[in-house]
């Protein structure tokens, strides 16, 4: 009930974020020229539109995680505005879920909307989505909710800006484990390969959860994939939040 | 006071206004015109690294790059030598990108210098779809036409005549593959090669569309075969009664040839009852006498005269119905004045065009194509050929 309330209260303050409503704007707009790129190559019709489709939605979805992630508690502890929250009874560990709620229910009735807006546009224009768009789909926003766990763990531990973009770099990583697994083949060095290995194996990777190239081709995506991929996100998802409920917790407030 | 300080402002924003305008006409008709297009096109491994999740996007991206490079330089310059790198990066990329490997095939073909990176990229796009048709097919006009490479290109049209649907919309793709497979392997074999060659296809083949079009093949060979040796014997010096001899040590041998490769199967006659004869012109013919049928493998020239000659009649007797003089009135004046008295009758308005006449469909319409050396467009009307003309029929017509 708790966890509710700070959710709903979390939901307002980001609804009424005018920079959401400009990006969610630039969002469909991009949306909606979809097809005017694909015009210059009318074969990879289908494609592009699927291709830049997703892109769009990605985009706003990220941007929003992260800018409003990594200001979600350094907000209400630089206004002091936390200590009447956590004077009432309350664990810190219900704040935290309060607030991760609040923030992904806001991106995700924008990002709904986004996803409906584009599926109807691809209905006008006759372009058929396959099932793996919409499986990609609920995986970009399983990478939205790791992304606000873990700008909440950034915004305890510094300011809203390096916040920022130590979650913009753990998005960037999460891809670019990609590539350092077939680097780690190139690398002679022993040493340099331990660490190489290290840091892939304890870094999360996003690219698990991406599922926007089945979605562009309509390649079908096994169920084993799809099942094990999605408890690998809500496993780094709990964990993060449980990072961020202890950060708080151990805070002198 | 008020009205001063607006004026003032009002006044600061046209002065602004127009120094962005007028900087703005000066940067596009001067600076950007003489500037050099510049190109960065990123190594294919970095891309691979960094793109940050949106593989698709950016292959998309490149591509469309590389097609607006590829119309910028048209006409101009057509120096492309960027564009193989940016298609290489976008499947690197997105190998799944279909497209890029069949329009990247006609795009860098325009050029000669970068026929090794065409193959290059469709070779890549064959090791993600090896067995597509479409990229087997143009892997084989690529080597065909432009790396000259007769077996690569067979073995590539090979597998495009395998895979491709055989459906009605397919048709006429099948149809050019099947030619080019012709083409190479004629140039490559004999007769009996050939046969053998389709022999070997049609043992390979499970769909029987399929086996039956090899099975054709091997009738046209084995057609082809006779005729050529007839042909032969036909021109020599030969006494009638040696050129008997010599049919029969044709067909004895077309015999052996058929029974030794179990081609038996594929021809219409009994190989057995198969014999050379001449008939009462002089021409050589081999016979059949199975099921009261009579089956030639003729000489080809003499036979395809004689039917377009049939055909030309029948066609005549039909035209007639619209003319006001009979074909056999008509063959009685000097060829060169005959046009004068081809009138339609008074109960049609004009000449039937072309289009009527092949709408028909009836059987001896099908040759349509050897008419039109003797329609004459421009008129609407159609000549009558002398029997000499019929012989003068370009090749490509029969």
């Amino acid at each position: 009930m708790v966890v509710i309330s700070i959710a709903k209260n979390t939901f307002k303050e980001t609804s009424r974020n005018k920079i959401s409503l400009v990006l969610l704007g630039l969002s469909v707009a991009a949306i909606l020229l979809t097809k005017a790129v694909a015009y210059v190559s009318p074969e990879t019709e289908q494609k592009m539109v699927i291709d830049f489709g997703i892109f769009a939605i990605t985009f706003f979805g990220v941007i929003m995680a992260i800018f409003n992630g990594s200001n979600l508690i350094y907000k209400e502890l630089d206004k002091r505005t936390i200590y009447t929250v956590i004077s009432k009874p309350i664990d810190r560990y219900q704040f935290v879920l309060g607030k991760f709620f609040g923030l992904f229910f806001s991106i995700c009735i924008n990002l709904s909307f986004l996803v409906i807006t584009f599926t109807i546009y691809c209905l006008i224009i006759q372009i058929p989505l396959s099932l793996s768009f919409f499986w990609a789909i609920v995986f970009i926003f399983l990478q939205i909710c790791m992304i606000i766990s873990v700008s909440m763990v950034f915004s305890l531990v510094s300011t809203p800006l390096l916040s920022a973009t130590f979650s913009l770099m753990f998005y960037i990583l999460g891809y670019w484990l990609e590539g350092l697994k077939e680097l780690l083949i190139l690398i002679e060095n022993p040493i340099g390969k331990k660490i190489s290995e290290i840091i892939y194996n304890i870094m999360p990777k996003l690219f698990y959860l991406d599922y926007k190239y089945q979605a562009s081709h309509g390649l079908p995506i096994p169920t084993t994939d799809l099942i094990y991929v999605g408890l690998y996100g809500i496993v780094y998802i709990c964990l993060f939040l449980f990072l961020a409920s202890i950060l708080l917790s151990r805070k002198e407030l | 006071m008020k009205f001063a300080r607006n004026f003032k402002r009002l006044l600061i924003f046209v002065v602004l206004i127009s120094g962005v305008i007028y900087t703005q006409n000066y940067i596009e008709a001067n600076a950007i015109k003489k500037k050099e297009m510049l190109y960065f096109v990123p190594k294919k491994e970095h891309l691979a690294y960094t793109n940050f999740g949106f593989k698709s996007v950016v292959a998309d991206l490149l591509w469309l790059r590389g097609v607006s490079y590829f119309m910028f330089h048209l006409n101009k310059d057509n120096d492309y030598k960027y564009l193989a790198g940016m298609f290489e990066a976008s499947v690197v990329l997105d190998p799944k990108f279909k497209q890029v490997y069949r329009d990247s095939m006609t795009l860098l073909l325009s050029d000669k210098e970068h026929y090794g990176e065409a193959e290059k990229i469709l070779q890549y796009g064959l090791g993600h779809f090896p067995q597509d048709w479409e990229l087997n097919y143009m892997a084989g006009v690529l080597y065909a036409f432009y790396l000259h490479d007769d077996e690569k290109s067979l073995r590539h049209f090979e597998k495009s005549w395998g895979s491709i649907p055989r459906t009605n919309e397919r048709k006429g793709e099948l149809e050019t593959i099947t030619t080019m497979i012709r083409a190479i392997t004629e140039k490559k074999s004999d007769q009996n090669g050939l046969i053998l060659y389709w022999k070997n296809k049609h043992d390979n083949q499970h769909n029987k569309e399929s086996k039956e079009y090899c099975a054709s093949q091997i009738r046209k060979y084995a057609s082809r075969y006779m005729e050529e040796k007839l042909n032969e014997i036909h021109l020599s010096q030969m006494s009638n009664e040696e050129k008997n001899i010599k049919f029969n040590e044709v067909v004895a041998a077309f015999k052996g040839f058929y029974l030794n490769h179990n081609l038996g199967e594929f021809i219409n006659v009994s190989i057995d009852e198969l014999f050379g004869k001449t008939d009462a012109f002089g021409y050589p013919w081999v016979y059949s006498d199975r099921k009261s049928k009579l089956y030639s493998f003729g000489i080809a020239q003499e036979y395809l005269s004689r039917k377009i000659a049939i055909f030309n009649v029948k066609l005549w007797e039909k035209l007639q119905s619209y003319l006001s003089i009979s074909v056999i009135d008509l063959v009685n004046y000097n060829p060169q004045e005959r046009i004068k008295y081809v009138k339609l009758k008074p109960e049609y308005k004009e000449f039937p065009s072309w289009e009527e006449i092949y709408s028909e469909k009836d059987d001896w319409l099908n040759l349509e194509v050897p008419l039109f050396p003797f329609y004459d467009r421009n008129r609407g009307v159609f000549l009558v050929p002398e029997f000499d003309d019929l012989k003068k029929i370009d090749n490509k017509y029969k």
